[in-house]
């Protein structure tokens, strides 16, 4: 409504103040409008969601929060009675389960909703992968949730320690030892952040502070960076077919109350699970931790970590090689970071992403499979070739279940160009997505699914063979099955590339055609 | 949305009204001393925010073409009739 509009309005309802009143009006009116052009507060601050948001796979990263914040209570709660000694730390969370009202109930709340927020940072972060919501201008966001995962995850590592636990303090030794063989000046900075001058005392203190003051400071800095660029940029839009999304789907709701109401839904059925599930499987506080006690316990991560763990016990990382472990895992972390910037197509279609979406599917079927494995083999070490052997055939199968799935799902769907906007009109992605899916035929993905056994093979094997080579000196068999190894890797690495390249000959993309390549082809 | 709908709708309103401000007023009476105070103070608190996430549901689909869905009303129903019989079970 105009000012005019709102001063007819006035005069119809018989509103006339007065001279004094009016100076009184003007003056607030000054007072209020000096604050508002500093604060903004008459700025529409919060966007409109679209109907297509009210979906709770866009809101995983917000329950996250929501189970961020139900540990800030009860972690709060817990901080009363709680003393951060090695002395004291066990028997005061003895005391929180024996002698604080609700006090079992509230520990083990605290536990499982610690867990079902990783699992839940995870889930977010495995869906913006597969639909792809790291394309432009949406990069720092992935990012910024990416540092935001490392953080959830570290306030698991420093919040299992606290207890004092044999289990918590033996799994907590373990990463602390994980850390040690990162190399300077990494691991020199991590060893000053978490374990100080080597004291339990120390490392304690250092693990509560980083617990409840450090990482709770910096998670919600990240929140208000990521809400922000959240509030830039508005939530992604849908990946959907050459059929566009209705009308009806892309009507905004306000914030308050339609979205905020649907979010507190999300909340409280979260809540409930949270509750329910605490209730139904009560927390044992294990033995308290004695070197002696420790020594009779096969030490092990919490299950979060369990799948870095079980890499790093697969034999030929042993000794020497465990830096090698660490940074293969390290780089799968930073590709992650980096993903907006690896990710360069201009398609967030899944139908048009058959390696990225195989890679993604492949990469979580790869942890589940070491998470369970390594539950079930506590302590053991693994022989390299089992582990060649597992990861191998998970990644086989999940590639040709992928394959398959592809094949049959997409063979007859038309590859329009998509209404979500993302893509470029004469960019790679669009001349792609004029083919017929069929083109990517099945021969494709059978070759695919070799040339990545085969590479998983060369990887276990030269990997196997350069470690042993270093660490027990060079002889002629091992030389030759390095080279084997090396050769079959070579091989796959050549295959790959070759097949990148036939792929993308139907895509029009290759500005260096190379002709040795184009045998057989017909455009 | 159609008239019976909503009727129907505000109707489901005013009894979970009746279950929320119930479980709330058990909520207020557990003993915190007693082993059993946990559990009924999880079924409880759970039977609250159900009854809550009902309500809400309703007031949302309300305001929108698409009706309340049965399915979504019959799976809360269900988790509530199973969190009461629980709450007096334990």
């Amino acid at each position: 409504m105009s000012e005019q509009e709102q001063q007819e309005e006035k005069e119809k309802s018989g509103y006339h103040p007065s001279e004094q009143a009016a100076t009184h009006e003007r003056a607030l009116a000054r007072v209020v409008h000096w604050f508002d052009a500093r604060l903004g507060l008459s700025y529409e601050m919060l966007r409109p969601a679209p109907v297509y948001s009210v979906n709770p796979f866009y809101w995983l990263g917000a329950l996250a929060v929501v189970a961020f914040a139900i540990q800030g209570v009860t972690g709060a709660i817990m901080m009363i009675y709680y003393i951060p000694t090695p002395l004291q730390a066990y028997s005061s969370t003895l005391y929180i389960f024996q002698n604080v009202s609700y006090g079992r109930f509230l520990e083990t709340v605290h536990l499982y909703t610690a867990y079902a927020m990783i699992m839940l940072a995870f889930m977010h972060m495995m869906r913006g992968y597969f639909v792809s919501v790291n394309k432009k201008p949406r990069e720092l966001m992935w990012i910024t949730g990416m540092v935001m995962g490392f953080v959830t995850l570290g306030f698991g590592f420093t919040g299992y320690l606290l207890p004092w636990t044999v289990v918590s303090k033996s799994a907590t030794d373990v990463g602390i030892g994980m850390m040690a063989a990162l190399p300077q000046p990494l691991s020199g900075f991590i060893q000053f952040l978490i374990v100080g001058g080597g004291t339990d005392s120390g490392t304690v203190l250092r693990f509560y502070d980083l617990h409840v003051v450090v990482l709770p400071g910096v998670l919600l800095l990240l929140l208000v960076g990521k809400m922000y660029m959240l509030e830039a940029h508005g939530v992604s839009e849908p990946v959907v077919g050459s059929v566009p999304l209705p009308e009806k789907k892309r009507r905004l709701i306000p914030i308050f109350p339609d979205l905020t109401i649907y979010l507190l839904e999300l909340a409280a059925m979260f809540g409930t699970a949270m509750l329910l599930i605490s209730l139904a499987f009560p927390l044992n506080l294990a033995p308290e931790y004695t070197p002696a006690l420790a020594a009779q316990y096969a030490s092990q991560p919490d299950w979060y970590f369990l799948w870095i763990y079980q890499v790093l016990k697969i034999q030929v990382f042993e000794g020497p090689g465990l830096t090698v472990a660490l940074g293969l895992v390290s780089v799968i972390f930073v590709a992650l970071v980096l993903l907006p910037f690896l990710d360069r197509g201009t398609t967030r279609r899944i139908a048009s992403r058959m390696r990225w979406v195989t890679l993604g599917l492949v990469f979580v079927g790869e942890v589940a499979v070491l998470t369970v494995w390594g539950y079930l083999t506590p302590g053991a070490i693994i022989p390299t070739e089992q582990a060649v052997l597992v990861l191998g055939t998970t990644a086989l199968i999940i590639c040709l279940v992928s394959a398959g799935a592809y094949k049959v799902i997409f063979r007859k769907m038309p590859m329009g160009a998509p209404s979500s906007g993302v893509q470029v009109p004469g960019s790679a992605g669009a001349l792609y997505a004029t083919r017929s899916f069929n083109t990517a035929s099945l021969w494709t993905a059978s070759s695919f699914v070799a040339l990545l056994t085969l590479g998983t093979f060369g990887i276990g094997g030269s990997i196997s063979g350069a470690v042993q080579l270093i660490s027990q000196g060079g002889s002629l068999s091992l030389l030759w099955s390095l080279a084997l190894s090396l050769g079959e890797l070579s091989a796959a690495i050549a295959g790959t590339v070759y097949l990148l390249y036939r792929l993308d000959l139907g895509t029009g993309s290759i500005k260096r055609r190379v002709k040795a390549f184009e045998v057989g082809w017909k455009q | 949305m159609t008239g019976l709908d909503e009727r129907i709708g505000l109707r489901i309103v005013g009894l979970l009204v009746i279950v929320g401000f119930a479980s709330s007023a058990v909520l207020w009476t557990i003993d915190t001393s007693l082993p059993s105070g946990e559990s009924l103070f999880a079924v409880y608190l759970s039977i609250d925010l159900i009854a809550f996430v009902m309500i809400s549901y309703i007031y949302r689909v309300t305001k929108t073409a698409d009706g309340i869905g049965r399915i979504p009303l019959l799976a809360g129903s269900c988790v509530l009739i199973l969190l009461v019989i629980a709450g007096f079970a334990v």
